[in-house]
């Protein structure tokens, strides 16, 4: 017990905590921008491997980070964008060509990874660069808070400005209304010219650009090399950190932190001779419950709005 | 629809009689494919296999062939009948615990078919699989070793990446009765040199989340462990940069990390990793094939190779005498000699039950 205690209530154990979330907010990020413009997304996790590889790939060739950071996108991006228009162009299911376009993602990593350096494995043999990690001047000396929040990799900040820049965008920019609007009412939107293809195509760029830093941090940050599948599901959990967020930025990034603490708590009681089967468990049970209680909310919520109009209607009578 | 059925029929029966035909005309060289549950390039165990199987291709002059399944479970059966159907193979080469019912299925199935199991045991007793022929290298031997070396660096007091308690780590890809072979070897190891040291073990749960992999050996430097052992295929390398981030070491496994990483450049991290746990299982894969060219297969035999023999071993480079002190490597080697005489008898989690494996774990902590 006594070391359960020592491995979580310490400041090690809450910057664990945000590290192992970045990924998690990152394409919690992308799935509600593109949530809001209406679109149901899965490919998120062949968006992020496709940026990983970019991101190492780049770096290396040119010994450049910013080409790296540069073709990371690119590679990430462009997966949106084939996903974009064969769902909003030709029409096709969402639900599979996101299925497919993340089997893409496994299995064109490792063909480009093979291409190039004549492995299936892992970029260890790529001179790839890494993003640097950032001592905040005056608050890496607070005690405890300097501690947890500082020495971070430079894409963990960048993925808590995503969240204000998210925000921002959606509520308080031109852009972000029509890309609400489309995402709720695209008829209506249309009627007062709004070109709707074009904006849900926009929320899916920013999407597809949003969750490539993510990848970008898994290969760039997290760990200094790719190795093939290494979002093992990373992507999935962000749309159900995005589902219970209930698509506000906050509540999302809220939800991102609180799947992270449970992926930390279970790495920390594995080796406290837990089961492990049981342990490897709780980041899912803890997705489940927390989606089944936005049900139960949403559930609530409904039934509540009903009576209200009952109500209203009964008085006007 | 009749028609269309029997005109297909027909279709599949000339195109089968006349690339049989074909066949025949073709000179007779021997066909050997390899099963590969997971993929190559993982630089460690699946590249060891092909790498075997390709020396003896070259030397003996056999056609060889790599199918790989991307470690899905649905393929295992159907490639299996696939191949045996296609009776286009001299040899099947499968190895592995988890594609070890399938082969048993289809070794069952096709009685005229041959098999080569790799790092797998199978039970010959009831006079079945006389198609077949198992080699194994005892993992729990090297294991072991690599066991004591990490019981005895904890406890080292000149070395400034070590601390004062002597706890050890292990960090397994998924829970199975190989890696849990080497679990065990690796517990009594440690145990064997000192029975105060803690082994602190966790499983990723997959052979591919090298992110989780890291998280998972960091946790367990903080807990205080200074050694991790990393049996996890391409997720182990997450353990790797996670010694090299805390500034601890790593043991590798399959073959010699520190040399992999030295021939990248990469010599920070080489000097992170004493030693590597390496399994020869080329070595004894080529025997195997240089057996089945000279028609010499002990066909329904099992054969286990550790220490003795050479199917496995402890790497010993440059680095790990770097990091190692004379004094500790004398004391391994002592151990070896014992196994290798057979005065030290090393359990193998290999047979074993559930419950019977948990009592060796529960020694882990104490």
């Amino acid at each position: 017990m006594d070391v359960i205690f020592k491995s979580i209530f310490s400041t090690v154990f809450f910057y664990t905590i945000l590290r192992v979330a970045t990924p998690l907010i990152f394409v919690s990020m992308a799935a509600l921008i593109v949530r809001k413009g209406g679109i149901m997304c899965i490919a998120f996790e062949g968006m992020m491997l496709f940026a990983a590889l970019g991101g190492v790939i780049g770096s290396a060739l040119t010994q450049n980070l910013f080409v790296g950071l540069l073709l990371g996108t690119i590679f990430g991006v462009t997966i949106a964008m084939i996903f974009a228009y064969f769902v909003l162009v030709l029409q096709s299911n969402n639900v599979l060509t996101g299925l497919a376009l993340n089997i893409l993602g496994s299995g064109g990593t490792v063909f480009l990874l093979f291409a190039l350096t004549g492995e299936k494995g892992t970029s260890s043999s790529l001179r790839s660069l890494q993003v640097p990690h950032w001592n905040i001047p005056i608050i890496k000396d607070i005690p405890i808070l300097g501690e947890i929040i500082s020495g971070h990799n430079l894409f963990t900040y960048l993925a808590f400005l995503t969240v204000i820049l998210v925000y921002i965008l959606v509520y308080k920019t031109r852009l972000g209304l029509r890309i609400r609007s489309v995402g709720e009412n695209p008829q209506a939107a249309e009627s007062v010219g709004i070109k709707v293809i074009r904006t849900k195509v926009i929320s899916l760029l920013i999407g597809g650009l949003i969750a490539s830093f993510g990848g970008m941090y898994m290969s760039m940050g997290y760990l200094p090399f790719f190795t093939r599948d290494m979002m093992s599901g990373r992507g999935f959990i962000g749309i159900a950190a995005q589902n219970l967020g209930g698509g506000i930025p906050l509540n999302t990034m809220l939800s991102a932190m609180l799947f992270g603490s449970a992926e930390a708590v279970s790495n920390v009681f594995q080796s406290l001779r837990l089961p492990s089967e049981f342990v490897q468990m709780l980041p899912y049970i803890v997705t489940i419950v927390g989606l089944i209680s936005i049900g139960g909310v949403k559930k609530e919520s409904k039934s509540k709005i009903k009576r209200i109009k009952e109500i209203k209607e009964s008085t006007h009578e | 629809m009749k028609k269309l059925l029997l005109v297909l029929v027909a279709l599949v029966l000339t195109t089968v009689s006349l690339t049989s035909c074909a066949k025949k005309v073709e000179p007779k060289t021997l066909k050997v494919v390899v099963v590969i549950n997971t993929n190559l390039g993982d630089k460690a165990f699946s590249d060891l296999v092909w790498g075997g199987v390709q020396k003896a291709a070259a030397e003996f002059d056999f056609e060889i062939k790599a199918v790989e399944l991307g470690g899905d479970p649905t393929k295992q059966e159907p490639t299996l009948t696939e191949l045996c159907d296609s009776k286009e193979w001299d040899l099947i080469v499968a190895g592995t615990f988890n594609l070890l019912e399938a082969t048993k299925k289809a070794a069952e199935k096709y009685p005229d078919q041959k098999f080569l199991v790799y790092d797998a045991a199978i039970n010959y007793a009831d006079g079945k699989f006389k198609n077949v022929v198992s080699v194994l290298s005892k993992q729990n031997e090297g294991s072991y070793l690599a066991g004591a070396l990490a019981a005895l660096l904890t406890k080292s007091t000149t070395d400034p990446l070590v601390n004062d308690e002597k706890i050890i780590g292990f960090v397994g890809g998924g829970e199975n009765a190989a890696i849990n072979d080497f679990l065990i070897g690796y517990i009594e190891g440690a145990k064997a040199v000192d029975p105060a040291t803690k082994i602190l073990f966790s499983y990723v749960g997959n052979f591919t989340d090298s992110a989780k992999a890291k998280e998972l050996a960091l946790a367990q430097f903080q807990q205080g462990a200074d050694i991790v052992f990393a049996v996890a295929s391409s997720a182990g390398f997450g353990v790797y940069d996670a010694a090299k981030t805390a500034d601890k070491y790593a043991i590798g496994v399959d073959q010699d990390k520190a040399l992999q990483f030295k021939a990248v450049g990469d010599i920070v991290q080489a000097k992170h990793i004493p030693t590597s746990v390496v399994k020869n299982l080329d070595v004894l894969i080529y025997e195997k094939l240089s057996q089945f060219v000279k028609k010499t297969m002990p066909w329904g035999t099992h054969e286990a190779v550790g220490l003795k023999g050479n199917g496995m071993a402890l790497a010993n480079n440059e680095y790990t005498k770097l990091i190692v002190s004379a004094d500790i490597l004398a004391q391994v080697e002592a151990l070896k000699a014992k196994i290798v005489a057979g005065t030290t008898v090393v359990p193998t989690a290999i047979g074993l039950t559930t419950e019977q494996i948990q009592v060796y774990k529960d020694k882990a902590g104490q």
